[in-house]
């Protein structure tokens, strides 16, 4: 018999809600951010989803795990990922909130569905979860600090700041996040072409 | 229209520093003695443009490189560093707006 466990975390950052998206969708910087991803190919991306293959680092045991991951927005400033690991399946709900142009509340929950033999580690796979998160947003927050920056000094992506003084302009996160026709993480066999 | 922007004392430039000016953030660097300025935002996402190994720019967030005249060396695509005319006056350093 298997076993359902959930938790949640919540958290505040002095950053546009557009940023705090951005950084979920932004798939390229994974690999070069965040110690714990070894490898992303993006399988499938549109408008509203991407099916990720992700290679996670395992902490401790060193060795690297392939994980398919489905990121899905049913609306603005929700995110729906699920994934499976071992056996176990995982389902991710990020409800983005807008407190001020320049703060943004964030809440996590986290579900699972443990197969028998992940049962009696509940508690230390909760314990997991929460370590790895506070990994990722710590990682993160250097990029989405001087992301929200560059946004506020009326940086254009692919062009860049090419003023000094310069008006503020409306930032808006539009899926998908733009990419070269070249990178690595379009080169996945697995690859969905229309 | 003045467009142009004091940075610093030419002998108190720091080739390390980055320098905010207006609402960008300057960095500088010399080729062939001459010295050049460039914004340190990353043209692709804004992350933070580096000239290392005195010969080409990086930046980390997503492996984007260029070559020390700014054009994308990494990837197929037509992307370039942003550069900004610098003038030394009287051991004053300026910078001037792209117009």
């Amino acid at each position: 018999m298997g076993k359902y466990i959930k938790t949640s975390i919540t958290r505040e950052i002095a950053v546009n809600s557009e940023v705090v998206e951005w950084n979920y969708w932004d798939n390229e910087h994974v690999r070069s951010i965040h110690e714990g991803y070894d490898d992303i190919h993006i399988l499938l991306a549109n408008s509203d989803t991407t099916m990720q293959l992700l290679k996670l680092k395992i902490p401790l045991l060193g060795f690297k795990i392939n994980t398919l991951t489905f990121q899905h927005r049913p609306k603005k400033n929700i995110i729906l990922v699920f994934t499976t690991l071992w056996g176990a399946l995982q389902k991710t709900l990020i409800t983005i909130v807008p407190v001020s142009k320049n703060k943004t509340k964030i809440k996590i929950d986290y579900e699972f569905e443990l197969p028998f033999y992940f049962s009696p580690f509940s508690k230390i796979i909760v314990s997991l979860v929460k370590k790895w998160n506070q990994k990722t947003w710590e990682e993160d927050l250097p990029l989405k600090f001087r992301r929200n920056d560059a946004m506020k000094n009326n940086f254009i992506d692919f062009a860049g700041i090419k003023k000094i003084k310069s008006s503020e302009i409306n930032y808006s996160c539009k899926l998908p996040i733009p990419k070269a026709k070249d990178t690595y993480l379009d080169k996945h066999k697995f690859k969905y072409i229309k | 229209m003045n467009n142009k922007f004091f940075i610093a004392n030419e002998a108190q430039l720091d080739l390390k520093n980055k320098y905010k000016v207006g609402n960008n953030e300057i960095g500088f660097f010399f080729e062939n003695n001459k010295l050049k300025a460039f914004s340190s935002y990353c043209p692709h996402f804004g992350g933070p443009l580096e000239f290392v190994d005195n010969k080409e720019f990086h930046c980390h967030w997503h492996g984007y490189k260029f070559s020390n005249k700014g054009e994308c060396t990494s990837h197929k695509i037509k992307l370039n560093v942003v550069f900004f005319k610098v003038t030394i006056e009287e051991g004053r350093v300026y910078v001037w707006e792209n117009t």
